[in-house]
C-alpha cells in the first residue's frame, strides 16, 4: 500500500491493534501490533495461515470481539465506540454462515433486514441476486454448504453496503460455488463496493484482489497491490550461445543468470525487447518463456516461521 | 420498537417456544379440570355405594363389641361427657365416612390448584426465555445480528422486552382462562365464595402475572449470562434438588424464610407460614407447646425474589456488554 495514501481514503485503517488472550496456558497473542489499511474501492486480499490473526482482526473490527490495545476506525470513525454509526455501510461474512436452522432463509434475512429498517422487498432481491430466490422458503438446516455461504453473503447485501468483509467466503464449495462466489465478490468490487477478502487460498487472492495484506502469527508482513507484490516478470531464455547472449542483455541493463544451458533474465522490459536485442546481436531464440513469481512464492517466503494449515495452490487443485 | 417488534416475531417463529406457550395453555386447564373431578357433587350411585359400604360394615362383629364397651364406659370413648346412649351413633359407621370428597372451595382452590398453576407457567416461561436465547448462542445467529445491530445492551434489552412482555400477556390470559373457568364451575354448582376471596384472588392473579413474565426475564438473563442452555438448566435442575439442602446446611433451623418456594409462594399467595422454631411457644415447664410457625409477608417474598433477579440481569448485562462474542 502507498504510504502516501491519506487516512481519509482508507476504509479500515488500525493502529498497533493488539488481542492477548487469557487462558489456563497463559496469555496468547492473536493480533499483535497490527498496522492495517485498506484503500476505498477495489477487492483487498487479507491473507494469512490459520491461525495467523485474520479473523481475531476482523471480529475486532466489527465488534465482535475488544482489542487489548489499539485503534481502529472504519471509513474514518472509530470503531467500536462509533461502531453503530458506520455498521449500515458495513456487509460482513465472518468465519461459517450463522443463521437459525429451523428458520426459513427468507425468515432468517427477514429479521436481520427488519432490525435495521430494510424493507422486506429487498430480502427477495438479495436472494435473487445470489440465486436462492426458489429456495427462499427452505430451512437453513437443509442448504448445502455453498448455499448457507451464499444465504450469508445476501444477508450482507440487504444493506447496499459500501465495504464488504468476507471470511473464508468460499470454504467448502465446490468449484462451481466457488467461480459464483469469486465473480460475484468481483462484480461487487467494480461496482464500487470496497471489499475485504479474508482467505488462506493464495490462488484465490491473487485471482480476485487487486491489492492485499500478509499476515503472519498476528503481525503485518507486507502489504500492496497485488502487482507490486509480485514483482517484476522475469524470462527463461533459451539461445546457441548463452554467454554472448548473457553479455549483450547485461549491456542492456538486465539481470542475467547463466543457468543449464538457459538464461534467466530479470527486466521490466516487455519480451519483445529481449528478441530484438538478441537478434541485432546475431542470436536468435529457441525459447523465451515469461517465468513470474506467483503470490505463493512470496507468501511462502515470508511466512517460512509461520506456516501451518496454509493451502497452496497446489493443494487447492486437488 | 422496531427492534422490539423484530423479538417478538423471532420468538413467535421458534417452534420449541409455540410448545412450550401451548403448554402453558394446556397445563392449568388440566390442572383445573382434575379439581374440577375431583370436586364433582356426589351422585346418587356415589351415596347408595356409601350407604352399601356402612351397611356392611356395620355387621361386623366388632362394631357391636366396641359399642357394648363404650356402654360400659362411655367417658373413655366419648371424653368426660360422653353417656352410653351416644355409643351406638358415635361408633356405628356411617355412609359420609366413605364420601371422602371435597367440595369446590374457591379460597382453597387459589392457595393449592391456583399456586401450582403459577408455578408451573413460571417454570415453563423460565424454559421459554432459556431456549430464546440459548437457540441465538448455540447457533452463533447472535454474531450474526450484532452485525446489523452492534449495540449489544439495546439487543439484550429488546430481547429481554421481548420475554418479558410475552410472560406477562400469556400469565394474564392463562390465569383469566384459569379462574374464569373456576368461576363458571362454582356457579354451575350453586357454590359461592366467601367474603373477600375474590379479592385475594384478583391480587394473587396480578402477583402471579408478574411473576410469571419476570420469571420468564430471569430464563433469560441467565442464558444470556451464560451463553447456554444446557448450562442454565443445569443452574435450575441444581438449584431445585440442591439448593435447598444447601441453605438448610449453611442456616439449620432458620433455613425455610430463605428458600426459594417460601419466598415464591409468600409472594403470590400474599404471605406463607413456614416452619420456624424461634416462634414455637413454650409451657411453663419448658416443653414445646405450639407455634413453631412464622408467616413471610408478601413484600418480604418478593424483595428476595427482586434481589436474586436484579443480581442475574446485572450480571448478564455486564457480560453482554464487556465479553467476546464467538
Amino acid at each position: 500500500m502507498s504510504s502516501t495514501t491519506s487516512s481519509t481514503d482508507l476504509v479500515i485503517e488500525t493502529r498497533g491493534l493488539r488481542k492477548e488472550f487469557s487462558g489456563r496456558s497463559g496469555t496468547r497473542v492473536a493480533v499483535d501490533d497490527l498496522d492495517l489499511a485498506v484503500p476505498r474501492g477495489g477487492v483487498h486480499g487479507f491473507l494469512g495461515p490459520n491461525g495467523s490473526g485474520k479473523t481475531t482482526t476482523i471480529r475486532m473490527l466489527l465488534g465482535l470481539a475488544r482489542p487489548t490495545a489499539g485503534t481502529m476506525a472504519l471509513f474514518g470513525t472509530p470503531v467500536p465506540d462509533h461502531l453503530d454509526d458506520v455498521i449500515g455501510r458495513v456487509g460482513a461474512v465472518v468465519e461459517s454462515p450463522k443463521f437459525s436452522p429451523t428458520f426459513s432463509a427468507r425468515q432468517n434475512l427477514l429479521l436481520l433486514a427488519r432490525s435495521v429498517g430494510v424493507a422486506d422487498t429487498a430480502v427477495d432481491e438479495a436472494l435473487d441476486r445470489v440465486g436462492l430466490g426458489n429456495r427462499a422458503e427452505d430451512r437453513f438446516k437443509s442448504y448445502s454448504l455453498g448455499m448457507k455461504q451464499r444465504l450469508a453473503i445476501a444477508a450482507t447485501l440487504l444493506k447496499s453496503p459500501d465495504l464488504l468483509i468476507l471470511d473464508e467466503p468460499t470454504n467448502g464449495l465446490d468449484p462451481a460455488g466457488i467461480r459464483e462466489i469469486r465473480e460475484l465478490i468481483r462484480d461487487l468490487g467494480e461496482a464500487g463496493v470496497t471489499v475485504l477478502l479474508s482467505s488462506h487460498i493464495l490462488a484465490e487472492v491473487q485471482q480476485v484482489c487487486t491489492s492485499a495484506t500478509i499476515i503472519g502469527n498476528g503481525r503485518m508482513l507486507t502489504s500492496g497491490k497485488v502487482e507490486d507484490l509480485l514483482g517484476r516478470t522475469s524470462y527463461r531464455v533459451r539461445v546457441g550461445d548463452p554467454t554472448a547472449a548473457a553479455a549483450v542483455l547485461e549491456a542492456a541493463g538486465m539481470d542475467v543468470r547463466i543457468d543449464t544451458g538457459s538464461l534467466d533474465v530479470g527486466t521490466d522490459e516487455p519480451g519483445a525487447r529481449i528478441t530484438r536485442l538478441l537478434a541485432e546481436a546475431g542470436l536468435f531464440l529457441s525459447e523465451l518463456t515469461p517465468v513470474r513469481a506467483d503470490l505463493e512464492t512470496i507468501f511462502l517466503e515470508l511466512t517460512a516461521d509461520d506456516r501451518m494449515g496454509v493451502a497452496t495452490t497446489s493443494e487447492v487443485a486437488r | 420498537m422496531r427492534l422490539l417488534r423484530v423479538e417478538l416475531a423471532r420468538l413467535r417463529w421458534r417452534r420449541a417456544v409455540v410448545v412450550l406457550l401451548v403448554a402453558c395453555v394446556v397445563l392449568p386447564l388440566v390442572l383445573l379440570a382434575g379439581y374440577a373431578w375431583e370436586t364433582r357433587p356426589l351422585s346418587d350411585a356415589d351415596i347408595a355405594q356409601a350407604e352399601q359400604m356402612a351397611a356392611q360394615d356395620a355387621a361386623q362383629p366388632w362394631v357391636a363389641q366396641d359399642i357394648a364397651a363404650c356402654e360400659s364406659d362411655p367417658e373413655m370413648y366419648l371424653g368426660p361427657d360422653g353417656v352410653a346412649t351416644e355409643c351406638a351413633e358415635a361408633i356405628t359407621p356411617r355412609a359420609e365416612y366413605y364420601l371422602y370428597r371435597n367440595e369446590l372451595e374457591l379460597a382453597s382452590l387459589r392457595t393449592d390448584v391456583g399456586a401450582a398453576a403459577i408455578t408451573i407457567l413460571t417454570g415453563l416461561l423460565m424454559l421459554m426465555g432459556t431456549t430464546y436465547a440459548g437457540h441465538d448462542w448455540n447457533t452463533g445467529s447472535m454474531s450474526n445480528q450484532l452485525l446489523f445491530v452492534p449495540r449489544r445492551l439495546r439487543l439484550w434489552a429488546a430481547k429481554g422486552a421481548a420475554v418479558l412482555l410475552t410472560g406477562l400477556v400469556v400469565g394474564a390470559v392463562v390465569l383469566a382462562l384459569f379462574w374464569g373457568g373456576a368461576a363458571l364451575l362454582a356457579s354451575s354448582r350453586d357454590i359461592t365464595a366467601s367474603p373477600g376471596t375474590w379479592d385475594d384472588i384478583w391480587a394473587t392473579q396480578a402477583r402471579g402475572v408478574l411473576a410469571i413474565g419476570v420469571g420468564g426475564l430471569l430464563g433469560y438473563a441467565l442464558t444470556m449470562l451464560f451463553r447456554s442452555t444446557v448450562a442454565t438448566l443445569s443452574l435450575m435442575f441444581g438449584v431445585a434438588i440442591a439448593g435447598s439442602l444447601i441453605v438448610v446446611a449453611i442456616l439449620g433451623d432458620n433455613a425455610a424464610r430463605w428458600l426459594l418456594p417460601t419466598n415464591f409462594l409468600a409472594f403470590v399467595l400474599g404471605g406463607f407460614s413456614y416452619y420456624d422454631p424461634s416462634a414455637c411457644v413454650q409451657a411453663p415447664d419448658g416443653s414445646v407447646s405450639g407455634g413453631c410457625e412464622s408467616t413471610l409477608s408478601a413484600v418480604d417474598g418478593g424483595t428476595m425474589l427482586a434481589v436474586v433477579v436484579v443480581v442475574a440481569v446485572a450480571l448478564s448485562v455486564w457480560a453482554t456488554h464487556r465479553r467476546d462474542v464467538p
